[in-house]
């Protein structure tokens, strides 16, 4: 693998925690070990069910969130262990996409004005030269320029989410992190902006890094995937491999639960609902729901291993699951 | 904004207190000239004392020999005055207050909402009272001691919208491009809460124009000759029942005014209810 443009080790995020003059409240661990490596140019999934923390691990990436352990390379250069403010500057190649552009504008605020304000941010502070990237990079993204006199309220889903990526865009990054991009769209607007996603990164040089818990969507786009199950990453490897052979329990439980457009059966879904992150099981977290379980995977955590080349699983027992071949849906 | 200001004005009874609001600021304005004597301000005519309403003066006289129509009209001016000047001295403390307390969770902004509690589970009047004892006392002492005790109201209402807004997405996106903090509270937290703080700012007025003449009337305010509303009533208390023009008509234009902030203040609450401003978003 050719050296990775962001990078995570034992990265460790923990929420919550507050110091009051009276009170203290204990912090839970969102993200708890993650190791990651996103190549220049490819798009990134990072799927598992809500509350799994992968907007956490976004956050984190970007800098927001401050990491309570480990290390985030970025293009080989150390960046974390500084506060937000001084960590959103380093990793300003680095830019976030909400779940919901169309929340993340002010609402008081007229488009144009919020797509200067970041230009202004980053030190491009004439009207002119604003005008000119605001018109182009509003072309980019397939809308017209007149947008920029418009209310947020006035746009329509698919508009605010071009909104949302024109406003990263015109701050020029390397590294795109999408939160659940077509969640709330439908499917025609949503194969729209997939196609976007993918001119862009071709036009700007962008990486992505691609949260979703749609699945179908993820295997169209993504060239890796990491599955996370209650904040750690219990599965990766290449999209075509990952989704034609699940080696981890819950992958296989998460592709079976999908549900298919073809009238295919579903799966049995996963028994319960994650546990709470405040208590998080004895050894391999996933077990209490594991179907293969054994009392070793309550006694001893698993460390990922190689299953194959480009791929790593974080199971006991993936070796003696039935290896089933999916076909391509 | 114009939708919301549409809504105002469809509702008559906000409507009114606009109109009641806005007939106050036009005669404070051209007192001077509407007041048929205005040199009764300061002036006194011992042979005219106490007169009835008549044509001559239609709200009667004074102890003293003056107009009250007169002095109910130049009084207007300084009960404004008095109102705006302590809930813009009450802004300027309660908004940076409440801004700073709501953006960040430590124990500064445990000591200032706390601060905040105590004042306010203390009457109002009751602290105005005891301040304007320990200070001089005066029209100035008053304004000081109705600022001092009302801006934690101001404070309260900030520090609920910083809260609110401070988890809303528009606030983390803007940190994720990398805006400050300096920026975010004044560029965009601060404009989204003052549609709340325009309403708490209407209401006080009401509330300080009535306490000011209050603390006129117990001896804390406004000291003679001037115009107040407030020192008129207490100065007609010795001349009644015979005289019951002296008090009635400026008791008469405190009762409006508040009346009129209070029904602006509750109309522009009803405007700016977040579940009726969904157009906005």
């Amino acid at each position: 693998m050719p050296e990775p443009i962001l990078a995570a080790r034992g990265l460790v995020v923990e929420l919550g925690g507050r110091r009051g003059l009276f009170r203290r409240a204990p912090a839970v661990r969102a993200v708890d070990g993650v190791d990651l490596a996103v190549a220049s140019g490819e798009t990134f999934g990072i799927v598992g069910e809500s509350g799994c923390g992968k907007t956490t691990l976004a956050r984190a990436l970007l800098g927001l969130q401050r990491e309570a352990a480990g290390e985030i390379v970025l293009e080989g250069r150390t960046v974390s262990g500084h506060h937000p403010l001084a960590a959103r500057r380093m990793r300003a190649a680095v830019q976030y996409v909400h779940q919901d552009p169309g929340a993340a504008l002010d609402p008081w605020w007229r488009v144009g004005r919020t797509l200067a304000e970041g230009l202004a941010i980053h030190g491009v502070t004439d009207r002119a030269e604003q005008e000119a990237r605001i018109a182009e990079t509003l072309a980019a993204v397939g809308l017209d320029a007149a947008m920029a006199q418009r209310y947020p309220h006035e746009l329509s889903g698919g508009q605010q989410r071009r909104i949302g990526l024109a406003r990263i865009l015109l701050l020029r990054p390397k590294v795109v992190i999408l939160d659940e991009p077509t969640a709330g769209l439908d499917l025609s607007v949503q194969a729209a902006v997939l196609r976007l996603l993918r001119e862009l990164r071709a036009r700007f040089g962008l990486t992505y890094v691609f949260i979703s818990h749609d699945l179908s969507v993820v295997r169209r786009v993504c060239d890796r995937v990491a599955v996370m199950y209650l904040g750690r990453i219990v599965e990766e490897g290449s999209a075509a491999t990952l989704f034609r052979e699940p080696r981890h329990p819950y992958t296989r439980a998460l592709l079976a639960a999908a549900p298919h457009l073809d009238g295919r059966d579903t799966g049995p879904s996963l028994p319960g609902d994650p546990p709470s992150l405040r208590a998080v099981p004895h050894g391999c977290r996933f077990h209490p729901r594991c179907s293969m379980a054994i009392p070793l995977c309550a006694a001893q955590d698993p460390a990922p291993e190689p299953a194959a080349p480009g791929h790593t699983v974080a199971c006991h027992r993936w070796r003696d699951a039935p290896t089933e071949h999916r076909d391509a849906a | 904004m114009s939708a919301a200001a549409t809504r105002l004005l469809r509702d008559p009874v906000s409507a009114l207190g606009l109109a009641i609001v806005l007939f106050a600021v036009f005669v404070a304005a051209f007192a001077p000239q509407l007041a048929p004597y205005p040199e009764d301000a300061y002036e006194s005519h011992l042979l005219q004392r106490l007169r009835p309403p008549s044509a001559e003066f239609p709200f009667g006289t004074d102890n003293l020999g003056r107009d009250i129509l007169s002095r109910v009209i130049l009084g207007t001016r300084s009960a404004l005055a008095v109102a705006l000047s302590v809930v813009v001295a009450a802004m300027a403390i309660g908004i940076p207050v409440g801004l700073f307390a709501g953006w960040r969770d430590n124990w500064v902004s445990d000591v200032l909402m706390r601060v905040t509690d105590v004042f306010l589970a203390v009457p109002q009047l009751i602290l105005a009272l005891a301040l304007g004892q320990l200070m001089r006392p005066g029209i100035e002492t008053a304004m000081v001691a109705l600022a001092l005790t009302y801006w934690p109201f101001f404070a309260r209402t900030v520090f609920a919208e910083t809260r609110r807004l401070r988890s809303a997405l528009f606030v983390d996106a803007l940190a994720g491009i990398g805006a400050r903090p300096s920026r975010i509270l004044l560029l965009h937290v601060l404009p989204n809460a003052l549609p709340a703080v325009l309403v708490r700012a209407t209401i006080g007025m009401g509330f300080t124009i009535l306490t000011a003449a209050i603390l006129g009337f117990l001896g804390v305010g406004a000291a003679p000759p001037s115009p107040d509303w407030g020192l008129a009533v207490a100065e007609a208390r010795q001349h009644l029942p015979e005289a019951w023009w002296f008090p009635t008509f400026p008791g008469l234009a405190i009762l409006l005014l508040v009346l009129g902030f209070n029904l602006l203040g509750d109309g522009l609450r009803d405007a700016a209810d977040p579940r009726l401003r969904r157009s906005r978003r």
